[in-house]
């Protein structure tokens, strides 16, 4: 199939979109993994919470079933806005994981891979049920404004080349790499982002430079809380929100991401995300029914012959 | 095939010895036990039932994906077993059901989680099958799990009655004798469908068709090839797969071509539509194009609310219909519920007394008898007016709603579509040698 | 294989006394202890529990259920399903627990031999043919999956099995529904029983106890053998070396052994019950589907299982395999009095189950028991075992 250059224009688009999102996840992931050596199962699970946080900062929304519904609660919910979200959620997030790193991640540190896994893939399983059970199983709608800072974004605009794009997805574009290149700026030229560094290459030398390494361990997991939350919230803001959402839309491309990227690496993690998002909205676009393969190939052929990842460094995660 | 045939089976040694047993200790009493003379039929799958109560399994999904829809085929399943048991509601209304169990037994039921995986749900099946002696298994939401739960079911020799289920092949390929749809299918989507959208839309247009690639999406697309390019002589342009689960289809949506279309097919059902049709507002094809969503769900409609305004659709039933079926069963169901029903609990709630009404007509739960009694059999009186469950696939022939989204002024809780139109099932369905039931072949009764 | 054994017998030798001391188990003492030691014990204490398996869960737990006024006893189909995850669990072991690889991709061979052995059944419907064929498609496929998978570790390693696993299943669902009949499931799978058809899988086994059919002793016998093959390997210099590769891979390398090679043999091994067990599911299922088989969720429950049962003994992953489908066959379907019907509950007690185990026995189920019983013995608990005690450096 001969591609147009208007393909190629908004397979680009829908790529840098989607890249977005895995980016996102796989910084967060990353991070963690690189300087704790602590595999987290639960990450998607801080989607799930990054979006429906943002679902109920966002609007009210009327509930149908759940307890909370069953104990007279009808609507749940702020009418916030998207601005608010986007403060609010990555403050949650943060918060949250700095609960997480006190309560599930310390215990674990010295205990083998496989436990930290287990107990991470059991929380996981406790959020998505609480969520269930208490907001209800329902699908929420996307959550989508149709102004942002006075701009209309409900309908398509005209680009050069592309055509019709919507606009709303532009603006997730723009602001999923705003936070992403603060991000960057955060570990490449902070203090705090040299000790994550320092940490991802090896954590004992820090500790032994007399680094208080354990307030950076908080931090460093409610950085990466927050920006698996940031990008439930972008995710939310396009899709629909669902208990199962974490475990079905987030997990996995998470972790395809930062072994694509090589894990422990910022600017991996980064580079990942847009590759594999490129490769998915390329092949949708083109043979959709191998698309899912080609991406799991991928990831598969890069393991086998360039297993330090795009920017890692093999050591770690191993 | 061949142990239908050759072997006994397990449980009927089981059965037949039990039932001996079971002769045997009452034998002394001076009776032989088993309601309205059961006795006279041979064990097979769950049969003769003992004791004085007969369990159905309701097996639906309680996790994952569609529990929601889950939740309200279980309140169609237990309101109709509590009407079963103390009367109310329909039972009041229907030939032969008494309000006082059925054939005399109090109706029991046993609950499963299907998941929406087949293997899941086959597994809960057979508990309900081995454990529970449930007589008759119904529910899923969707055509996959159907599917396999209906073959279990046959092997197995007990009544299955499908629930949400669109699929042609569930009565058509992959049909059994064992197995009943109330629902309407794919085939009669594109029946009731294409004359509405060629009297709206106008004749010889183009449509681009986006389906999941599963069993359900794959025979929808191919039904709304046939009768969009039959009934108003439409062109299509190109008919895409998308995999089922897919939450972003920008990359799909940008391939429609603007210019040409004027009709975009999204075959999606409940979560999939959810994300396809805001999606498709969001990149502004409605302003180019007619979207059509041929299976409307609440699910769906609840999910993707601010974006259904105008959109067609046809459903198996709504709550708004004037009959005083319809109106009888949103009211009880309001009382308890507080709200109106959605189409999954109708069926869930008539296919349960649909088979208890066969049982008494039958006077025996012995299922070769039931399942005559089924085949052929008209009704009234589930919300659709006239039905018919055809003997040749065990696919009621019954009306069709067409659909159309609410404007969200419009919207309230349980109001998020209206009617537009009622086809009758005369102006569709076909015969039993033509359409997907050419391809059906019920398989055995198990007492032949 | 078995004659690759004996020769790298003699390639251990010189090794041997740095790795073998611990493993026999905890010092003599009791009767009891020295019966432990024996190195078939296990296998006759399992075939002891697969002849009143099925007892305990249909008959006992549903007398119990009866008393109780809630549904918790089993059902025909339960015990074989539970044998069956049992068998992959064990093989999964084998490289989780001994070598410490974590594979996050065993549907993969699963599903392959679940298929196989599907398509086969349409051809030659033998069970025994059915199992040997899935197995043999499943063997093949980990060969190349382990040659490239095993040069990488931790999450690269599990990420990497995780792959191909994922693009077997979409395949599957999607472009291969030619063969596998996508997600309308692969189903008119007829194993035509046992002795060329003479004894039909779903027959009874013995007369009134309706629990045993001959589905579950031909899944019992294959069990037995899986055990016994099992043992063989972790008390052959082989397990030793596997053992090692858990503790210490370098110190494997140190000493001259190819530790590509023993890696490898573990994936593969792992895979044979995989494939075996994938095989054994079709015969008893009568019906599979790409979810089932490939996705990476059930990939996912093998490594539950095993650790749930945990992952230092040779049969402590068949406890989890019972624990997990317990769960999820029949606790998910369990209405309580003042509650209501659990079902919407069970994948959150799972989760609950799952950290309780993780945080507070990390030697899982098995471990904690044989803790126990140690305890009461008067004997030392024994020294957590080698991949899942936290000596990681």
């Amino acid at each position: 199939m001969l591609l147009l250059q208007s393909e190629i224009a908004s397979i680009l688009l829908n790529g840098l979109q989607q890249g977005a999102i895995y980016a996102l996840l796989g910084i967060g992931l990353t991070i963690i993994l690189g300087t704790m050596e602590f595999l987290n199962l639960a990450h998607g699970a801080l989607y799930l919470v990054g979006a429906y946080t943002g679902l109920i900062v966002f609007q009210e929304t009327a509930l149908s079933n759940g307890l909370l519904y069953s104990s007279g609660i009808t609507t749940l919910g702020f009418e916030g806005g998207f601005l608010a979200a986007l403060i609010v959620v990555p403050i949650v997030g943060f918060g949250i994981g700095l609960l997480m790193e006190r309560f599930v991640a310390e215990p674990f540190y010295d205990r083998p891979e496989t436990d930290q896994l287990l107990v991470t893939f059991g929380l996981a399983l406790i959020v998505e049920e609480t969520v269930k059970n208490v907001i209800g199983g329902n699908t929420f709608q996307s959550i989508a404004p149709s102004t942002i800072l006075g701009v209309n974004v409900s309908q398509p605009i005209s680009l050069p080349l592309v055509g019709l794009f919507p606009s709303w997805r532009l603006f997730i574009i723009a602001i999923a790499f705003l936070v992403i290149g603060l991000t960057y700026l955060a570990i490449e030229r902070t203090d705090f982002g040299l000790v994550v560094q320092a940490g991802t290459h090896d954590s004992e030398m820090v500790r032994i430079l007399g680094i208080p390494i354990n307030r950076s361990y908080s931090l460093v997991f409610a950085l990466g809380a927050a920006l698996a939350a940031f990008a439930g919230l972008i995710g939310a803001s396009i899709q629909t929100v669902s208990p199962q959402i974490g475990t079905q839309q987030a997990l996995v491309p998470a972790f395809l991401t930062i072994v694509v990227g090589g894990a422990g690496s910022v600017r991996g993690a980064i580079a990942g995300g847009l590759v594999l998002g490129l490769i998915i909205s390329a092949m949708t676009q083109t043979y959709s029914q191998w698309a899912q393969i080609v991406l799991y190939l991928f990831v598969a052929l890069m393991l086998v012959f360039k297993p330090e990842g795009l920017f890692g460094s093999a050591e770690v995660g191993e | 095939m061949a142990r239908d045939t050759t072997a006994l089976s397990r449980r009927d040694v089981l059965k037949a010895s039990g039932a001996a047993g079971a002769a045997g200790l009452t034998g002394l009493a001076g009776c032989a036990g088993g309601g309205g003379g059961d006795s006279e039929y041979p064990a097979i799958g769950n049969y003769p039932v003992e004791g004085d109560e007969v369990v159905f399994g309701f097996n639906v999904p309680q996790s994952g994906s569609y529990s929601q829809e889950g939740a309200d085929e279980l309140r169609g399943y237990n309101l109709a077993k509590d009407h079963l048991n103390n009367g109310g509601g329909w039972v009041d209304n229907w030939d032969g059901l008494s309000g006082d169990g059925v054939l005399g037994k109090t109706v029991a039921s046993v609950e499963g989680d299907t998941a929406t995986d087949p293997d899941t749900a086959r597994q809960s099946a057979q508990r309900m099958i081995n454990r529970d002696n449930a007589i008759m298994i119904t529910g899923g939401s969707s055509s996959g799990v159907a599917i396999a739960v209906q073959g279990l079911c046959q092997e197995e020799k007990v009544q299955f009655q499908c629930c949400i289920t669109h699929s042609n092949d569930t009565t058509g390929s992959e049909c059994v004798r064992y197995s009943f749809r109330e629902m309407f299918n794919a085939y009669m989507t594109g029946q009731a469908l294409a004359p509405v959208l060629a009297e709206e839309y106008g004749e010889d247009l183009n449509f681009y068709q986006l389906y999941a690639d599963y069993s359900w999406g794959q025979t929808q697309q191919a039904s709304m090839e046939q009768f969009f390019t039959e009934v108003g002589g439409w062109n299509q342009l190109e008919s895409v797969p998308t995999p089922l689960g897919t939450s972003d289809y920008s990359s799909y949506l940008s391939d429609v071509p603007r210019d040409e279309t004027d009709v975009l097919v999204l075959n999606h059902y409940g979560l999939d539509a959810a994300n396809s049709l805001p999606q498709a507002i969001e990149a502004g094809l409605d302003e180019d194009m007619e979207i059509v969503v041929p299976l409307y769900n609440r699910l769906m409609a609840e999910a993707a609310s601010g974006s259904i305004d105008g959109i067609f659709g046809t459903a198996d039933w709504n709550w708004q219909l004037e009959d005083d079926a319809t109106q009888s069963f949103v009211e009880v169901y309001r009382e308890e519920h507080d709200r109106a029903p959605s189409y999954g609990a109708r069926i869930a709630y008539t296919q349960t007394l649909q088979y208890a009404a066969a049982v008494e007509r039958a006077e025996t739960f012995y299922p070769p008898e039931v399942i005559r009694e089924l085949e052929g059999h008209d009704y009234s009186g589930a919300g659709l007016g006239d039905e018919t469950m055809r003997g040749c696939d065990h696919q009621a022939q019954r009306d069709v709603l067409v659909m159309q989204g609410a404007s969200e002024e419009e919207q309230t809780e349980d109001k998020l579509l209206n009617i537009v139109s009622t086809t009758s099932r005369d102006d569709i369905g076909y015969a039993c040698d033509a359409g997907p039931a050419a391809e059906c072949e019920l398989g055995e009764y198990g007492d032949e | 294989m078995s004659g690759d054994r004996s020769g790298d017998a003699t390639d251990a030798i010189p090794d041997g006394g740095t790795v073998t001391e611990e493993t026999a188990g905890g010092s003599g003492g009791s009767a009891l202890a020295g019966l432990r030691e024996r190195d078939d014990f296990v296998v006759v204490a399992m075939a002891a529990a697969l002849v009143v398996f099925p007892f305990l869960l249909i008959d006992i737990l549903g007398a119990v259920g009866d008393v109780i006024g809630i549904s918790i006893g089993g059902y025909t189909g339960l015990p074989s399903l539970v044998l069956i995850y049992g068998i992959i669990v064990i093989g999964f072991n084998l490289l989780l627990g001994y070598t410490g690889l974590l594979s996050f991709g065993h549907a993969a061979f699963f599903g392959s031999a679940a298929y196989s052995a599907a398509l086969f059944s349409q051809v030659v419907p033998s069970p025994i043919l059915m199992v040997i064929v899935g197995t043999i498609v499943a063997t093949l496929l980990a060969w190349p999956i382990g040659f490239v998978s095993i040069r990488r570790s931790g999450v690269y390693f599990a990420v990497l099995t995780l792959t191909f696993g994922q693009a077997l299943y979409f395949w599957a669902l999607g472009p291969g529904s030619w063969l596998t009949n996508g997600d309308n499931g692969f189903s008119g799978i007829e194993a035509h029983g046992l002795f060329l058809g003479a004894i039909p899988l779903d027959a009874q086994l013995i007369p009134v106890f309706d629990s045993y059919t001959v589905m579950y002793a031909f899944t019992a016998v294959v069990m037995l053998i899986a055990v016994w093959v099992g043992n063989r390997i972790i008390n052959s210099p082989y397990g030793l070396i596997f053992e090692a590769l858990g503790e210490n891979e370098e110190r494997v390398e140190f000493v001259g052994l190819n530790v590509f090679r023993y890696k490898l043999m573990a994936f593969i091994i792992s895979a044979v019950f995989a494939g075996v067990g994938g095989a054994m599911f079709v015969i008893h299922e009568q019906y599979i589907h790409p979810t089932t088989a490939l996705y990476w969720i059930q990939s996912g429950d093998f490594v539950i299982m095993t650790v749930l049962g945990g992952t230092g003994s040779l049969v402590g992953p068949v406890l989890g395999a019972l624990v997990f489908e317990y769960v999820a066959n029949v606790i998910s379907g369990v209405s309580l009095p003042m509650i209501g019907s659990i079902g919407s509950l069970w994948r959150f007690v799972l989760g609950a189950v799952f950290v309780f185990i993780v945080w507070v026995f990390p030697r899982g189920i098995y471990g904690a028991f044989s803790d126990l019983g140690s305890r009461l013995l008067g004997e030392d608990p024994e020294e957590p075992a080698v991949a899942d005690g936290g000596e990681r450096e």
